[in-house]
């Protein structure tokens, strides 16, 4: 409780700096995967067997398969540790039991084949964030429910955000609207999973930070985490 | 692509249900990359789109040389049959001034001081047909890429027509949409022409005019 109450709540003391963003300034924080945080990354050899979670909650995502575990110490993104995916790279996540959330997701695409997903329930059929053979992000459930406007440019970082408070979705690519839309979720409670899903193999992207939130987040925090990110990332 | 700042409209701009972009064709779809800023103003702020942005299409009504007739398509002999009446929107956003600029030259008649005046009347208009006035964004005229090539009197009289959209903002309790800051020295934001935003400068744009404020002077 302390700790709750403690976030960010303090008003700023004139002329004194407050301290450094980090993701659990926002409250209502379920999951925050960072891989340029190496001490939260398991691997063996750079085959990366766990990523923990940064809220606190334990919400570590596992991969015991080495064929489909990300890599890790290979590449970087703005000096920073990114997990490097290639086709069938995937972990598994927990049941985090949400209608009503943000997740927010940075990548970068090495090309816009086959998904390309970041984070969905468990086989992909509700929440999902991914490319589906394009150069848009889309916010999948059993179809295509809303499509980005814009693109994603091959090497550059993305921030998807994607909100839901019931049965309305809202997405935003680079802090830019994208769309909205109206449906019912397929699922209401299958566990998270990150990079490939189902039959849809590839993941041809590094995952550079994904958090998901139990609410959904103000147009104001939205910004300041997009602010982040942009800024730690080299956007 | 950098991290654009989700806009975050004013009260009046939300529980709306129609927008009418009004202007040239910086406006116009056939001149602005898909999707452009008025796509992009329908989808923050939650608004069916009418554009009513016509290529080449100056505001004022002044007459030329040696035509010795105003230009058609002028906005300020339009306005009353695209905007009100049976044209009434909930919304309008004004982006004008780009043609002013540019056809004043070669003798032609066009100054800041008429573009005022005229915009003025458009803005009574707007109001005398049931806008009030915080529903009525007024956008400065954007920056030209190409450093006024085609403007005599260079960005110094594109700067006389912003003083004048700011003050009409100011008199008349209008919203106001920096267009020119939110692309100012922007090189990336342009087409070949110096003139037209790209993608780039359309995404700027909307933000910027999703963000229209009250201002004083």
């Amino acid at each position: 409780m302390l700790k709750l109450l403690g976030r960010g709540m303090s008003p700023a003391k004139p002329g004194v700096p407050g301290p450094p963003f980090s993701m659990d300034n926002i409250f209502g924080l379920q999951l925050w995967l960072d891989a340029s945080d190496t001490t939260t990354i398991t691997d063996t050899a750079g085959s990366v067997s766990q990523w923990d979670d940064k809220s606190g909650l334990g919400n570590h995502c596992a991969q015991a398969t080495p064929a489909e575990q990300y890599t890790t110490g290979s590449r970087t993104q703005n000096g920073l540790n990114v997990l490097d995916g290639v086709s069938g790279n995937n972990m598994d996540g927990v049941n985090l039991g949400l209608s009503t959330y943000t997740i927010v997701s940075a990548f970068v695409r090495d090309s816009n084949s086959l998904t390309n997903n970041t984070i969905s329930k468990v086989s992909g059929k509700n929440d999902a964030l991914f490319g589906s053979d394009t150069d848009t992000v889309k916010d999948y459930a059993g179809g295509d429910k809303i499509t980005s406007i814009d693109t994603v440019t091959i090497g550059d970082v993305a921030i998807a955000v994607n909100t839901h408070s019931g049965a309305l979705a809202t997405l935003y690519l680079n802090g830019l609207i994208q769309g909205t839309a109206s449906y019912t979720m397929l699922t209401g409670g299958a566990s998270y999973q990150i990079g490939a899903f189902g039959g849809f193999a590839n993941q041809d992207q590094a995952l550079l930070e994904i958090a998901v939130f139990n609410r959904v987040i103000s147009i104001s925090e939205i910004n300041q985490i997009g602010s982040h990110l942009s800024s730690k990332w080299g956007v | 692509m950098p991290w654009f700042n989700i806009p975050q409209p004013v009260a009046s701009l939300l529980g709306k249900s129609t927008l009418v972009t009004f202007g040239d064709s910086i406006t116009n779809d056939g001149f602005a990359p898909a999707p452009n800023y008025t796509t992009r103003l329908g989808l923050t702020l939650n608004v069916t789109i009418t554009n009513e942005g016509i290529v080449d299409s100056p505001l004022q009504n002044t007459n030329r040389i040696p035509e010795g007739t105003p230009k058609s398509n002028n906005g300020r002999d339009r306005y009353v049959a695209d905007l009100t009446g049976a044209a009434k929107k909930d919304l309008v956003v004004i982006l004008y001034g780009t043609n002013d600029l540019i056809n004043n030259d070669g003798g032609e008649t066009y100054t800041s001081v008429l573009f005022k005046a005229d915009y003025q009347e458009v803005i009574t208009g707007l109001l005398a047909a049931g806008y009030a006035a915080n529903e009525i964004i007024l956008c400065s005229t954007p920056w030209f890429e190409n450093g006024y090539s085609n403007v005599p009197g260079g960005e110094a009289e594109g700067l006389l027509y912003d003083t004048a959209i700011r003050d009409l903002a100011v008199s008349n309790g209008t919203l106001f949409a920096d267009t020119y800051a939110a692309l100012k020295d922007n090189v990336d934001a342009y087409q070949v022409d110096g003139v037209h935003p790209n993608l780039l400068g359309q995404q700027l744009l909307s933000v910027a005019i999703a963000n229209a404020a009250i201002i004083t002077l």
